[in-house]
């Protein structure tokens, strides 16, 4: 070890300039908690105007205006910053920001990240893209309005897009210096020994998922370089000729075409979904592993799986444009590779599930939230199947259908993954554990409140009721049979709110309060658990371990242990 | 002493020439009153269509007619819009403050009430819904800032103001097309809109030389000298450029 | 405990770290280019047919061929400059990193002229889309020859001092600021003919 390492380092070096992997994480960690609370809560004020049309807003409605009542096009630009904070500015940045930072280079054996500074730098993009999205909102314009996907022609002529761009770029930015630096960290510096299939599968999910970013992400970077175009130097790129905007020609020279944002968005946006889910999966490997006591079932098909999910997520993406009119021909390649990519998803799915059969289980709370995950990511993945045919999209295209179906998949799914991480990982950063009884005054309501939400929400649909209305459906006809859930969800979301506060307060709690663990408390066998908790500032461990065996030696019969370490050597 | 147009009405393909004439005069010093009447065929108004929305419909006994000429018997033009353009004599340099007052603008029957208006700068305008049904209020000036504001059933007044002088601009309602409105901005208060009869009160006026202004939405603005003294006397708009002939 | 493999290569991957870094990184800019190319073939695809052809009539072909030579000099320079290195030459390479920078500083000037002729005849990116899409490209490929300057031209003169200190990291560096580099000037030669000739 360097003497560097041994003097005391003055605070903002240490934890605000950091080039720490951890501390870079944790700030990824604590900032994308914080905006994924900021997105939840716009989305509350949201239900409050779905459930109870045109009245005062309680507590906050003053910010709207002296009747307290939700306008649209602040509806608009709730539910525009609603999608965008939680992609952007909290799910990839905790699933992969901290997630993939604080675990990856423990699990693969590394002191730190390959590059420490673009490391920091990437974080500190994503913090500056942060600032000018939520800084957006008290702007004369306002915040974004167009919805998250930013279709134009509507985003290139409605005000408070600017804003939004620049944001996009910043935080496009800092995926890509995050990626390219997870990429070269996984190839680069994995320990002596760890070779591909030795890795965990977490570090599989982050790898492929980095790939995602990195080829995924430049596409949408051009588009909204475009859209910045469109907006600031008058072109059209998004714009086609003679087009009409309140009743008058709009006076730009026209010849473009709305449908290339689409492709050159959901170029991006498909990938990011599977980048929104790989994480998660890649965790609930590691909770389900760890607490049946048994090697992961079908590791290599796994892997396997998840890397030809990653290839495939790329050729699937005009699924999001059956109704574009782009063609039969086209339609039919895209369901065909949609039906595809569902293979991959499938095997992962059931190879989580057969882990279960036979062990003896241990509830504990990441456990339990990785098993909610699996039925919960499953009907987020089954509800999908009819999108992806162009028949069925075309009715249910735009409808809350297609609400219930995405948040099955990044709500109660990606989020219950991420959540069994914090309590999976939390003795490993603090060296404590999180309370068992919080954690699970955290899970069940959670649990309930999350289908309470986005059950009723394929009922509607499925009755036709639009996604982007303001009143809910109020002047439909149509949507009268089914307008009555939207006070029950509108309720259980709020009762979702009040779940998480057990767990917000368990945080803090357990920080103090915890029980003290020592390095390896779930009898884990990947090397994250070799090193101190917390890890040694800047190096990790104490010396970088060796790797003699595979991830997942759990009940190896004939062992005094039921874990074996991968750093333990092989005997003879 | 008279006032022609040429105006194209596209649907018809026919060119009509309207013309139309003003007598104005002084009633006493310090006020200029007159009468603006319309002259020549006048078109009939369309019905507008409004089944669009059926609150629209059920709010009107009758049904509403197009409202870009709006005559009495006497060919009395409603919804002119008359204001003091410029002064010679500088006695528009002073600063005006704004009346307390707010002026109002309605929607009712998905109407715009009234049709033609003028707010000084600075002077609050209350948009009110007496309709009970969504609008949508979208202000087009070019010097002002647009704003775009979503007007729902419960929404029932809403304040906006304006800080820079302007030509009357549209304001119209992207729920409703049909919908539209028309808003002068002024930075002094000699400003009116013509009655049922066509007839108008600016008063409060220096004595002095003063330009007014005659706006109309389709037939355009005509404008006159006129001198504001201790005597009473006539003034016409000056006669304008020879109409053209298609 | 150093980060490994920041200067020596990793036995099993041939590699070094900034190496792979910077291969990903341009992967990643492959995928900006792409994207942007192919919203180039969009619009050409939904514009009247020749109207691409005639709209880019007025660009300056001559000017553009000057500049692709300057730029692919640029690239012999810079592999010079990382060949001197290796050869522990540091005076030609201070000489060749010069030359690279002039080069670039001449594609600049010339693009620069070319910009302002555009503007004289009052053609803008809000033209056209051919416009729109020729002064979006050709401006971001400029950023990219400005930021790499920057980086070049610590190289040049403050960075330099690392040759005395760490030589084999130092020579590491130039390679890839080359790599970049020629990246940069591919890009262009994608984009002259694209834009320019069809």
């Amino acid at each position: 070890m360097d003497s560097h390492n041994h003097h005391e380092e003055p605070f903002y070096r240490k934890y605000i300039w950091s080039t720490d992997h951890k501390i870079i994480g944790l700030q990824y960690g604590i900032t994308s908690l914080i905006f994924l609370l900021i997105g939840f809560s716009l989305m509350m004020i949201m239900r409050w105007q779905l459930a109870y049309p045109e009245s005062a807003v309680p507590l906050v409605g003053s910010i709207f205006g002296e009747d307290g009542m939700l306008l649209p096009e602040i509806y608009n630009s709730l539910g525009a910053m609603h999608g965008t904070i939680m992609i952007f500015l909290g799910i990839v940045p905790l699933a992969v920001g901290a997630f993939g930072n604080y675990i990856v280079p423990l699990q693969i054996g590394a002191p730190d990240m390959a590059f420490p500074k673009i490391n920091a730098a990437s974080y500190w993009c994503y913090f500056v893209g942060g600032v000018v999205m939520m800084s957006s909102f008290f702007t004369a314009e306002g915040a974004a309005r167009s919805g998250w996907t930013s279709y134009p022609p509507l985003a290139d002529i409605e005000v408070g897009q600017t804003m939004w761009l620049i944001g996009m770029i910043f935080l496009i930015t800092s995926s890509l210096l995050g990626s390219i630096n997870f990429i070269t960290t996984i190839i680069q510096l994995r320990a002596p020994g760890l070779t591909w299939m030795r890795l965990p599968f977490f570090v599989w999910a982050q790898f492929v998922t980095s790939f995602l970013l990195v080829l995924a992400f430049p596409p949408l970077e051009a588009a909204a370089v475009l859209q910045l175009m469109d907006r600031v130097a008058g072109t059209s790129f998004f714009l086609p000729s003679g087009l009409v905007v309140s009743g008058e020609v709009l006076g730009v020279s026209g010849g473009g075409s709305p449908l290339l944002w689409q492709h050159l968005f959901w170029f991006l946006a498909h990938p990011e979904v599977y980048v929104l889910i790989l994480p998660a999966m890649g965790i609930i490997a590691e909770v389900i592993a760890n607490n049946t006591r048994k090697p992961l079932w079908g590791y290599n098909s796994l892997v396997f799986a998840v890397v030809f999910l990653g290839f495939m997520s790329f050729i699937v993406w005009a699924h999001h444009m059956f109704i574009t009119g782009m063609g039969t021909a086209m339609s039919a390649f895209f369901q065909t590779t949609t039906m595809i990519i569902s293979i991959p998803s499938i095997i992962i799915l059931s190879a989580f599930f057969i882990s279960l059969w036979g062990a003896s289980i241990r509830f504990n709370t990441p456990m339990l939230f990785a098993l909610a995950f699996l039925p919960m990511f499953g009907i987020g993945g089954l509800t999908g199947l009819p999108l992806g045919f162009a028949a069925a999209d075309i009715y249910l295209h735009d409808t809350y259908y297609v609400i219930g179906h995405f948040h099955y998949v990044v709500a109660p799914g990606t989020i219950f993954g991420l959540f069994a991480g914090i309590y999976y990982w939390y003795p490993k950063i603090t060296g404590r554990k999180m309370s068992e009884l919080l954690g699970k005054l955290h899970f069940w309501p959670s649990l309930i409140f999350m289908n309470g939400v986005f059950m009723p929400m394929f009922i509607q649909g499925l009755a036709g009721v639009s996604r982007r209305l303001w009143d809910g459906g109020l002047e439909y006809a149509h949507a009268s049979g089914v307008l009555h859930w939207n006070e029950f969800m509108s309720i259980s979301a709020w009762l979702l709110g009040l779940a998480q506060l057990p767990f917000i307060f368990n945080i803090f709690y357990s920080l103090k309060r915890g029980e003290k663990v020592d390095k390896n408390p779930w009898g884990a066998t990947t090397l994250e658990w070799t090193a101190p908790s917390p890890p040694l500032p800047h190096v990790n461990f104490e010396k970088i371990p060796e790797v003699h065996r595979v991830a997942y030696e759990y009940s190896v019969p004939g062992r005094k242990r039921d874990f074996t370490p991968q750093t333990e050597p092989k005997k003879g | 002493m008279v006032w022609i147009y040429t105006e194209e009405i596209v649907n018809n393909n026919i060119i009509k020439i309207l013309i139309l004439s003003s007598v104005l005069t002084f009633g006493f010093a310090g006020d200029i009153q007159g009468k603006i009447t319309f002259d020549g065929k006048a078109p009939k108004m369309k019905l507008l269509r409004m089944d669009a929305d059926p609150v629209c419909v059920a709010n009107n006994e009758v049904a509403p007619r197009k409202e870009w000429l709006i005559l009495d018997e006497n060919n009395g033009l409603k919804n002119v819009l008359v204001f003091v353009k410029e002064s010679s004599t500088g006695s528009l340099a002073g600063d005006f403050n704004p009346t307390e007052n707010p002026a109002v603008i309605d929607q009712n029957g998905c109407m715009y009430v009234p049709h033609v208006l003028g707010v000084m700068v600075g002077q609050k305008l209350d948009i009110l819904n007496s309709d009970g049904t969504m609008h949508n209020i979208h202000a087009l000036p070019k010097v002002n800032k647009e704003f775009n504001k979503a007007m729902p059933r419960s929404k029932k007044r809403m304040t906006v103001q304006f800080d820079k002088s302007e030509a009357p601009f549209k304001v119209k309602c992207d729920v409703h097309p049909w919908m539209g409105a028309f808003i002068g901005v002024f930075d002094h208060p000699y400003f009116a809109v013509t009655g049922d009869d066509g007839s108008y009160v600016i008063s409060g006026l220096e004595p002095g030389v003063y330009v007014i202004e005659a706006w109309h939405e389709k037939l355009g603005s005509q404008t006159a000298n006129v001198t504001v003294g201790d005597s009473a006397a006539n003034f016409t708009f000056t006669k304008p450029k020879k109409p053209k002939k298609k | 405990m150093d980060i490994p493999y920041t200067v020596e290569e990793r036995p099993d991957t041939g590699l070094f770290n900034a190496k792979l870094g910077v291969w990903l990184f341009l992967a990643s800019e492959v995928m900006l280019f792409g994207g942007l190319f192919s919203a180039y073939i969009f619009l050409r695809y939904g514009a009247p047919v020749g109207a691409f052809h005639e709209w880019g009539q007025e660009l300056n072909i001559p000017l553009a061929t000057l500049n692709t030579l300057i730029l692919i000099s640029s690239s012999v320079t810079m592999v010079m400059s990382w060949a001197s290195l290796k050869l522990n030459d540091f005076k030609k390479y201070k000489l060749y990193m010069g030359l690279t920078l002039l080069c670039a500083l001449g594609f600049l000037i010339i693009k620069y002229i070319e910009y302002t002729a555009k503007f004289d005849h009052h053609i803008y990116p809000s033209t056209n889309t051919f416009y729109a899409i020729y002064f979006t490209l050709t401006g971001l490929h400029g950023l990219h020859i400005i930021g790499g300057m920057i980086v070049l031209f610590y190289f040049w003169i403050p960075g330099s001092k690392m040759w005395d200190s760490k030589p084999e990291q130092f020579t590491n560096r130039i390679e890839i600021a080359g790599l970049y580099w020629h990246f940069v000037d591919l890009v262009w030669i994608f984009l002259f003919p694209v834009l320019y000739l069809l």
